[in-house]
Parts: structure tokens; sequence; C-alpha cells
């Protein structure tokens, strides 16, 4: 908004003075003349074409109506606002009554409100709103006719569930809201709109339990948000730096969803989620390096089975991150630790290939870094190709010709495996598992144990809004450990719901770590 | 200098036994009396241990909010900058003696080309960064590698209690007493994890004496159980190895893990960051009380330099390294700052507190 008003400014300026931008400055009112507002609007958006000012005559009055093209529904504006309107008929052409009766008309399918603010009447107009200017009059009617095309309410893509719902976040955060709305009805859920970005303008939708939430926390997240200097926002991601912990590492403290049930359940422990308009990916704060290991799956199945799910991804995510670099140092320094028959094996392929072993892990995962990035980017029709020069070609005739021995492939295939299992943690393992394969390769396990330690102390130091990033692991928090590693089952864990601040070692706890 | 708690007695005596843990690891043969029971020279260690962490109880008996630093300055700003000069100088020493068994421990176990001047200047880079961190993520992590720790140490006892041969502690062990008393009184100095406690009180919530006293007898209890188990399973053999509980972890197996020592190693080498670190965050604290307060890591920096070239120029050579283990300057140091100083601190306190009243009464 604030950016919107000195854009209005400088093309007020523009308009007075075309030459010098340094002419004195024009008011931001709605000027009583149509002309002029419409002059105003024009120098604005220029030569855009979706500007479109229709002026008209209401009861003899001169009148326009501004909107931008497909941003709004055809036909509630036809039926609730423009033939309404121009039904209006009043004996003597008095401006004010016109516009009074314009605002004082019922519209039951769209809202309506009058400004007085050219900034605000162009935020409104650039969110789908139609203007209604009246000459004579310095305020201008909003209606509220959106209808833009949108994605609809999806099956979500990266955090597909065996049992959870089959709803997505959209891209329009109102939609998003009714999703949450839908599975939280209390009074006490809250919903702020911000806006970030200079130029995008974009609308943030800070979620939280005004019950359960920590008000530090959500004044803090609110202050970020306002504080987040970007001229456009492209997605949530672009906001995370902002809510992060100023202290560097490869983990985030920010949270992803783009489930509205993990979302809403989120909230329910006190969290602060933040929406963000145009992405169909909510973020959540504080967000604990645990819940990495968390799906909603684990939730709605039988504790034991939970238990084993997460273990397995923990021992997913060691394997992503360490067995390449492990695998290194071993078979470069350390070849006493595989057991004697495996060793002739691997001995035996590792003389057929010509390079060093750290040399084969890094050529070998770089490539498997470079057919993941085109899998990803790639168009779906070309799919089948790159899996057959992947697969046949990379791997199998590298394996043949010699050039890579056939237990590194094995590697790289468990670590590609491992790493899909813990994909919240697929950027930091692609990154740190390079890195503890140079490790490795220059200083075998003692490389990787130094590596590894001042990884884990990093991640130790972290804090995601005063919530120290391991617990409830270290500082350890009994109650908090009912839904850890174990899950203690909804009999235990049902009623009692956790307050994420109030674990052990949280600043908002007295910092009892 | 004010500071907030920030970790809990745990975290802290985690971070402590980890560093006992790593001296135990590390220990060569050369030191102390060589030709004196192990087993003794740890019983007389552990008494030792108990005997001089009791100044350092008193301490924190009677304040466990300040530490030793800030209430020497209390008592005389003079005698303050001399015991912070005392203790950087000691921190210096401790993580010289840290960085230099790494440099032997790994040059030793590891038949590898690197250059090993390289990896312990990465020990002790790794280790700035992670004292730069905080004490709260060394805490924490130090919980954490614990259970590891403990288990790899489970491990090795489990597997080589068979081996387990009373014979060996055939002759019997206080043959050499004077060896022994002295033997275990090295050992003791030569860690120094008590002197840490008087220093970083105000950074450990609600510590109590009785945590000093639950350390101190896991500590002699630890130490006693690895060299008995030396002792019982390697014989008079392990003398003759430069790291005897290393060559402890090498002939311990079990099913498919017959040589899982490199593994074990690793596990214990994560003890020599969080020891290093430790030492690296006081020298920090210790020179923000001497000079101030900075915001960059200049002090630590100043560490880094300083433990780099201290290392590298002692453990140059085995020979060098023994001679400055084997120096009076660690025997000195631990008793001075041990006991001579918190007892001076105990007395100035008092003393100041008689002259206050004194000058109310008149």
């Amino acid at each position: 908004m604030f950016s919107l008003k000195k854009l209005l400014k400088k093309s007020e300026m523009h308009l007075s003075d075309p030459v010098s931008s340094e002419a004195d400055e024009i008011p931001c009112g709605i000027n009583p003349s149509i002309a002029e507002n419409i002059t105003v609007l024009r120098c604005l958006f220029g030569e855009s074409f979706d500007l479109i000012i229709k002026e008209t005559r209401i009861s003899g009055v001169k009148a326009a109506f501004v909107v931008l093209d497909g941003m709004y529904d055809n036909l509630l504006v036809s039926q609730a606002v423009v033939n309404p309107v121009l039904k209006i008929r009043i004996e003597s052409p008095d401006p004010q009554k016109i516009f009074k009766l314009a605002a004082e008309y019922k519209a039951t399918e769209c809202d309506s409100q009058e400004v007085s603010d050219m900034s605000d009447a162009v935020d409104r107009l650039l969110s789908g709103c139609i203007l209604l200017f009246v000459d004579g009059v310095n305020k201008c009617l909003i209606f509220s006719v959106q209808g833009y095309p949108k994605k609809s309410i999806d099956p979500p893509e990266s955090e597909t569930q065996e049992q959870g719902s089959h709803e997505g976040f959209a891209d329009m955060y109102k939609d998003n809201v009714t999703l949450v709305r839908r599975r939280l009805k209390s009074p006490y859920i809250r919903f702020e709109t911000l806006t970030a970005g200079e130029t995008s303008n974009t609308t943030l939708c800070v979620c939280y339990h005004s019950k359960r939430a920590d008000p530090k926390i959500v004044s803090s997240v609110k202050s970020k948000l306002q504080t987040a200097s970007l001229d456009i926002v492209p997605g949530a991601g672009a906001i995370r730096p902002f809510l992060e912990s100023k202290r560097p590492s490869f983990f985030t403290s920010v949270g992803t969803t783009e489930r509205p049930d993990v979302f809403a359940a989120k909230l329910s422990e006190g969290r602060v989620g933040i929406i963000v308009d145009g992405t169909p990916y909510a973020l959540i704060v504080p967000y604990l390096f645990i819940e990495n290991f968390h799906s909603l799956d684990d939730y709605l199945s039988r504790p034991y089975y939970t238990l084993m799910s997460r273990i397995l991804k923990i021992i997913c995510f060691f394997t992503a991150v360490l067995l390449p670099g492990a695998y290194v140092a071993a078979g470069t320094y350390h070849q006493e630790i595989f057991p004697p028959d495996v060793i002739s094996g691997i001995a035996s392929s590792l003389q057929n290939t010509p390079f060093p072993l750290v040399i084969e892990a890094l050529v070998i995962h770089l490539i498997y870094e470079i057919v993941r990035e085109a899998g990803l980017r790639m168009p779906k029709s070309m799919g089948h190709a790159v899996s057959i020069v992947g697969a046949l070609v990379i791997g199998d005739a590298a394996v043949t010709a010699g050039l890579i021995s056939a237990p590194m492939l094995i590697v790289v295939a468990l670590t590609a495996i491992c790493t899909a299992v813990i994909f919240p943690l697929q950027q930091p393992a692609s990154v740190l598992r390079l890195i503890f394969i140079f490790a490795g390769g220059f200083f075998g396990f003692y490389g990787i144990i130094l590596g590894f330690s001042v990884i884990v102390i990093n991640l130790c130091s972290v804090s995601s809004f005063g919530v120290p990033f391991t617990s409830p692991v270290s500082p350890f928090d009994v109650y908090g450990s009912r839904d850890s590693i174990i899950f203690a089952g909804w009999r235990k864990t049902g009623s009692r719901f956790m307050q994420i601040q109030k674990l052990r070692g949280s600043d908002a706890n007295g910092n009892k770590s | 200098m004010e500071t907030k708690a920030k970790i809990t007695p745990f975290q802290f005596y985690s971070m402590l036994y980890l560093c006992r843990i790593f001296s135990l690891a590390a220990f060569m043969s050369f030191e102390g009396e060589g030709s004196a029971g192990l087993v003794s020279r740890g019983i007389i260690s552990g008494i030792y241990l108990i005997i001089t962490s009791v100044p350092t109880i008193l301490l924190i008996k009677k304040d466990n909010q300040s530490s030793v630093l800030t209430r020497a300055t209390r008592i005389s700003p003079l005698f303050g900058k001399i015991v912070c000069v005392i203790y950087l100088f000691d921190f210096l020493v401790y993580g010289i003696i840290t960085a230099g068994r790494f440099n032997f421990l790994v040059s030793a176990v590891m038949p590898t080309q690197s250059n090993m001047v390289v990896a312990v200047l990465l020990l002790i880079a790794a280790s700035a960064y992670c004292a730069y961190r905080g004490i709260e993520g060394l805490g924490r992590a130090s919980v954490l590698f614990l259970i590891p720790v403990l288990l790899s140490f489970a491990f090795v006892f489990i597997s080589l209690f068979k081996r387990f041969d009373a014979l060996n502690f055939e002759p019997f062990q206080w043959s050499n007493a004077s060896g022994a008393v002295k033997g275990g009184i090295y050992f003791t100095s030569v860690t120094g994890e008590i002197l840490a406690v008087a220093v970083s009180v105000p950074f450990v919530k609600k510590q109590k004496s009785r945590h000093i006293i639950i350390l101190t007898v896991l500590s002699a209890v630890a130490v006693i159980a690895t060299l008995a188990m030396l002792t019982g399973v390697l014989g008079n053999f392990s003398l003759t190895r430069l790291f005897g509980v290393y060559t402890l972890s090498s002939v311990a197996e079990w099913g498919l893990a017959e040589r899982a020592d490199a593994v074990i190693i690793c596990i214990w080498m994560v003890c020599a960051v969080i020891k290093l670190s430790f030492l690296l965050f006081l020298w920090d604290y210790t020179l923000s009380c001497l000079v101030g307060k900075v915001k960059t890591a200049l002090y630590l920096t100043l560490g880094v330099f300083a433990a780099a070239a201290g290392t590298l120029t002692l453990s140059s050579e085995i020979t060098v390294f023994e001679d400055f283990l084997l120096s009076p300057v660690v025997y000195a140091i631990y008793i001075v700052t041990a006991v001579v100083l918190p007892v001076s601190v105990l007395a100035g306190e008092k003393i100041s507190k008689k002259t206050q009243k004194r000058k109310w009464a008149s």
C-alpha cells in the first residue's frame, strides 16, 4: 500500500510535469472531476491493455466504471453492479445523491465499499474489484466482483498420504483459508492479512490459534513479515529466509506443507502459519528438526507402525547423507571394516575401475543430481527418454565399460531411494552428501566424524522463534517426546494438546533448557 | 560479567564427561609412570580428583550464579585480572594437549597419506566454529553424543568380557607405589574438567554441588573400569602400545563386526571436538572478562591461532609432546586452578566480608 502511494505520487508528478519528475506533489485523494481521475489511472497504468474504463451516465450524471480485464466475474459485474446501478433514476441530476443511492444499493451478490483515497482504490482495482467514479464526488465506490481463473483444489503432490485427506492447498489464499477454517471450526483461529513485496503487493495471511499461540511468537512473525524487504514474492520460499533463525544452518527452521489438515494440526499446537497468496504451500513456525520425519499417516496408523516408520526415516536420512562418504572412507582407508567375504568382491570391482573412489563417487552423484534435476524440470513427454538414458546408458553401460564399480552404483541407488523417503530434507541431504564424500575421501572416517560433529552442534544451536530446533530430543522433554520418534497414540495425546512454546528449553518457557 | 544461564546441569556434565572420555581414549602409554599398574593409577586418580574438586564444590555451594573470574574481580580487580590470565593459560594448555592427542591418535590409527597438520588445523577450526555457536549447541549436542559414546564403550566391554583374565593383573598393581601415586595424580592433572566448572558457573542453570560429586565419581568409575578392562584383557602388553584404549577397541569383535575399531575411535573423536570447542568457548569468555566483550569473534580467532601454533610446535614430534606432557607445568596448572585459586577466592571473600562487617560496626 505504501509503495502504491509512492507510485501514485510519482505518476501524478509525471502528469503535472511530464518533463520533470521533480514537480510539486499532488495529493492522493480522489478528485471530484471524473476526467482527472481517469487521467491519473491512465497515466498510472500506461499502455496496459487490460485497464477497462467505461464512461457512462447515471441519470444524466457522468460516471465511469473501471476494472481490470480478466480479473472480474462477467456475470456478477453485469447482474449485480452495472445493470442495477445504471437503472438508478432521480429527478434532478445530483451526483452526491446518485453516489449515495449506488452505495446504499443492497447488493446481495457482492460487497461494496466507499473509499476516498486513490491508492486504496487502485489497490482494490488490482485485486479484481470494479471501481465506480461519479463526476462531482470525491469518493469512489468499490464492488468486490473478483473472478479470475484459478487452480482448483487438487490432491497434494509432494505430501501424498495413504489415509489422509485428498485436498491440498490451492493457489488462492482465500481458498486456503477456507480449507483451514473447515478443519478448525473455532472462533479462536485468527487469519490476519499483511502485504509483502513492493511491486507484487502479495497478500500474506498469518494464521494462529489466539488461545494457544504464544503472543510473542505471533507478534515476532508479523514484525518479521512487515519488515521483509522484498520487491516481489514469487512463492512461499521467498518469505522463508525472513522467518528463519539468523544462525546459518543447512536445515530450515521454517516448516512447509501443502496439506490443510497438517497445517490445521500445527495451528492447534500453538504454531503460527503463513499462507502466501499464489502459492499452494503454507509456512509454519516454530518448526522442529524431528518434524522432518513426521507425516500425517504416522498419526493415522497404529503407534508401533509409526515408530517403525519414523526409525526407518531417520535411518534413511543418515544413509542418504553419510553412506556415500562412509563407503569412500572405508574403501580408501579403512578396508578392515568390511567382513572378509565382502571385501574380496568390493576389491575386485574396484580393481577394474580407473578412477579413485572419491572421484568415482563425486562423478556418479553429480550425474544422479543431473538426472534428478532433469526429471524435475523436463516436459513429461521426455520422461521415458531420460529414464532410459539414466538407467541403461549411465548405469548399466558405465559398469560394463568399467568406468564405475557396481558397489558404487548400489550405494548411489540406495542413497537416491533413501533421499526420496525424507523428502523435506532432500535439499540439505544432497549438498551434505557431497561434503561428506570429500571429507571421507581426504580424511577417512575422521573427516566424516569431524564434519558430522560440526553439523550436529550447528543443528543444536539453532532455535526457531525461541524453541530449540532439536527439541524434544535435546533438550529432552518428556511431554513433547510423546510425539517425537515415538507417537504415544491418540488415547494419550488426544485430549491433552501440545503447545510448542511450552517445550523444554524454549524462551517462552523461561529458557528451561 | 553477567551472562544468561543457558544449559542444564545434565547437559553441562554430559559435556564434561565427554571431555573426560576423550582424555581416557587418547591416553598414551608414556603418560605417568609406565611401570606402575594402570588400575592403581586409576584408583589414585579418582581419589585425587575427588579431593581436588572439594574447593570447587565449596565455591559453587556458596554461590552458583557467578564464575570464579567474576568473584575474584569483586574481591580485587587486579586479583581478577591475574585469575583471568591464569585460566587463559590453563585453557590454552589443555587445548594444545587435546589437539596434540588428536594429532597422534589420528596419525597412529589412520593409514593415510593425508597431511596430519591439515587434520589438526581442521579440528581446531571446526571446534572454533562450534564454540562460536555458543554453549547451548555444545550442551545439547553433548547429550546426543553421550549415547553413542556410552554404547561404544558398552560394545567394547561386553565383547571383551570373555577375554578378561585376572591373571593379567600380576604382578601386583601396587608394586611401584610411588609411581602409581605420581601416575594417578598426573592422570587427573592432564584432564582438567573440574577447573572448567568454576569458570562456567554462569552458563549452567541451578547447578548444585551434588552434580560435581556425581561427575567426579562417575569419571573415576569410568577411568577405573576402562583401565581395569585394559589390564585384564591386554595385561602388560597394553603398556607397549602407544594408545592402549585404542588397542582395546581394535581387539573387540562381535559377530560380523570384527574390526570396528575405526568406527569406535571415530565415535570417541566426537569427544575431542566437544572438548576443544568447550575450551575455546571458555577461552573466549575468560578473555571477555579480562579485556571486555567484543561483538566479533576476535577472541576466538586469537584462541585458534594460539592453539594451532602451540599444537603444531609441541606435537611436531612425539618426544617433544611427551616432554611437554610430563613436565611439571601440567601438575602445576591443575593444582593452581583447581585448588589454589578457588581457595584464594573463598578466603578473599571471607576477608572482604569481615572487613565490610567491621566497617559497618565502626
